[in-house]
């Protein structure tokens, strides 16, 4: 097994994960991160016969964020027939196993709703972007928590439509250059943040989220060239209050005006946020 | 009765006989690990509001349907551009287009909070008969299709019985691709539990209630959990 850990250890030095700066605009509550402590703690102490365990609890670095989802996927492949796999899923560990896969790993800023409500969900995720080592070709993507646990893996298939794997990841620096153009500002901080609401960013296809220090406005921009702005002092709602219930989002929605959307900012706070472009 | 005869009938009476035991015993003869792909249609949604539409033209293609286009889904439920439920329908709209569009006559709006641990269990009854299931996601936001999942059997280490664990779900993401494959915790986050209290689907009646009977007695925890935050329904 030396060269998967080669290909493993030379993607890790190739796609540094740089995530100094991340930042976010809501705190988890006492209760919240009481839970994500228990929950971290009973992860650390996990045996590899458990099922939440993973090799490296709270990865430090790219090769040991690769190490956790490697670890995951071939353990759910393990447990199935042959037979019983995926044609994709069967791909993607034949490439594995074969040390063709190269594995580059985004950070990305958990603004959804479910980070400080849900034990598992942490301030960040990873987006794991796969490719095949010979063709180079993306041919799958997974999102990990930032304590290594799987979330979602999707695979690249016919007939997909968007096709996501020809949907280009600007580097955050080039996104925050491109909307400052467009806004007149210079805007710092770009970082890939994951949203849910009627403007929602999808880890798998992340939003790019900047700071305009001048007018204290945060602008998020997705992929397909959609871009909103959140003023500091924009209205903001509470989930657990205001937006329990699906019932509760439409009586909220009916408020808003054309051009306004709800964006979670993470924890228990959505905002509306104002259309762009 | 001729040898031939006599070995035919003993062995028709042995095999009756194993079968009896098997049932009397309630030996569980099911695989020791199964996909399941539902086989139901991928359709991306047109618009950034058009989830549910295209949910609802998967529903239909999967019983061989042809569907109305997603612009007419939409307008027939009501729906407005950036509106009011999830991608702009309201969530009263979505059984009825179900039950009129996709195929499922006796589709309703499934609609529990986690602490009810049947919830769950109703919709994954639903999804292995097989019977599309159109679930809510992101605390309500979004809304795609279940085409099936992965399960295995391990021995509990508690009882010694015999313990399922559900693997992982195939989700049908209108806007995210199909397939997308979540671990049985990462669901519960993003569909209905501790994550996500938001826990919405549209299903067929008689379909989420033929198997929680069944599988009544069923060991379940989910993989990605500690086997106590986010052990399974056990109804499931």
């Amino acid at each position: 097994m030396k060269t998967p850990l080669i290909f493993t250890a030379v993607a890790a030095a190739f796609f540094a994960t740089t995530s100094a700066q991340a930042w976010n605009l809501s705190q988890c509550s006492e209760t919240g991160l009481a839970r994500h402590a228990n929950y971290s703690n009973v992860l650390r102490r996990a045996k590899p016969t458990d099922r939440m365990y993973v090799p490296k609890p709270f990865p430090q670095n790219d090769a040991q964020i690769i190490e956790d989802f490697n670890f995951q996927f071939r353990y759910l492949r393990s447990v199935q027939a042959p037979e019983q796999m995926r044609p994709q899923e069967k791909q993607l560990l034949a490439l594995l196993n074969g040390g063709r896969l190269d594995t580059k790993v985004i950070p990305v800023e958990n603004w959804t709703g479910r980070r400080c409500l849900g034990a598992r969900d942490g301030d960040r995720m990873y987006l794991l972007r796969f490719y095949d080592g010979r063709t180079h070709s993306e041919v799958a993507r997974a999102t990990l928590q930032d304590s290594g646990l799987m979330d979602a893996t999707a695979y690249r298939e016919p007939g997909v439509d968007p096709a996501w794997w020809t949907i280009a990841i600007p580097a955050p620096d080039d996104a925050a250059k491109t909307v400052g153009a467009l806004v007149g500002q210079h805007l710092i901080d770009a970082q890939y943040v994951t949203t849910y609401g009627t403007f929602e960013c999808n880890a798998l296809l992340p939003c790019v989220s900047m700071r305009s220090p001048s007018t204290n406005t945060t602008y998020i921009a997705d992929q397909s060239g959609h871009v909103v702005a959140l003023p500091t002092n924009a209205k903001r709602f509470s989930r657990a209050h205001d937006l329990a219930q699906v019932e509760d989002i439409e009586r909220v929605k009916k408020t808003l005006a054309p051009g306004q959307k709800l964006m979670s900012l993470g924890g228990d706070v959505y905002a509306v946020v104002e259309k762009v472009k | 009765m001729s040898r031939k005869l006599s070995i035919h009938l003993k062995l028709v009476v042995s095999i009756a006989a194993l079968t009896g035991w098997l049932m009397a015993c309630n030996i569980d003869l099911s695989p020791p690990t199964q996909t399941i792909s539902n086989q139901i249609p991928y359709v991306a949604q047109e618009t950034g509001d058009y989830c549910v539409p295209a949910s609802i033209q998967m529903s239909a293609k999967f019983y061989n349907l042809y569907p109305p286009t997603q612009a007419d889904l939409f307008a027939d439920m009501g729906g407005q551009p950036s509106g009011f439920g999830p991608g702009g329908v309201e969530i009263g709209q979505i059984a009825p287009a179900m039950a009129l569009y996709g195929g499922v006559g006796d589709a309703v709006m499934d609609h529990m909070f986690f602490t009810d641990n049947t919830f769950l269990a109703r919709q994954i009854s639903a999804a292995t008969q097989p019977s599309p299931v159109i679930a809510l996601i992101n605390q309500g936001y979004h809304a795609g299709v279940i085409n099936g999942g992965q399960w295995h059997k391990e021995t509990d280490p508690n009882t010694g019985g015999t313990m399922y664990v559900w693997d992982q779900l195939h989700f049908h993401d209108p806007s995210g691709g199909p397939n997308i494959a979540y671990t049985a915790a990462a669901w519960a986050g993003t569909n209905c539990g501790d994550a996500n209290p938001v826990c919405y689907d549209a299903l067929s009646n008689s379909a989420a209630q033929a198997g929680p009977q069944v599988m009544n007695n069923y060991d379940v925890v989910m993989y990605g959990g500690d086997g106590g935050i986010d052990r399974g329904p056990k109804e499931y």
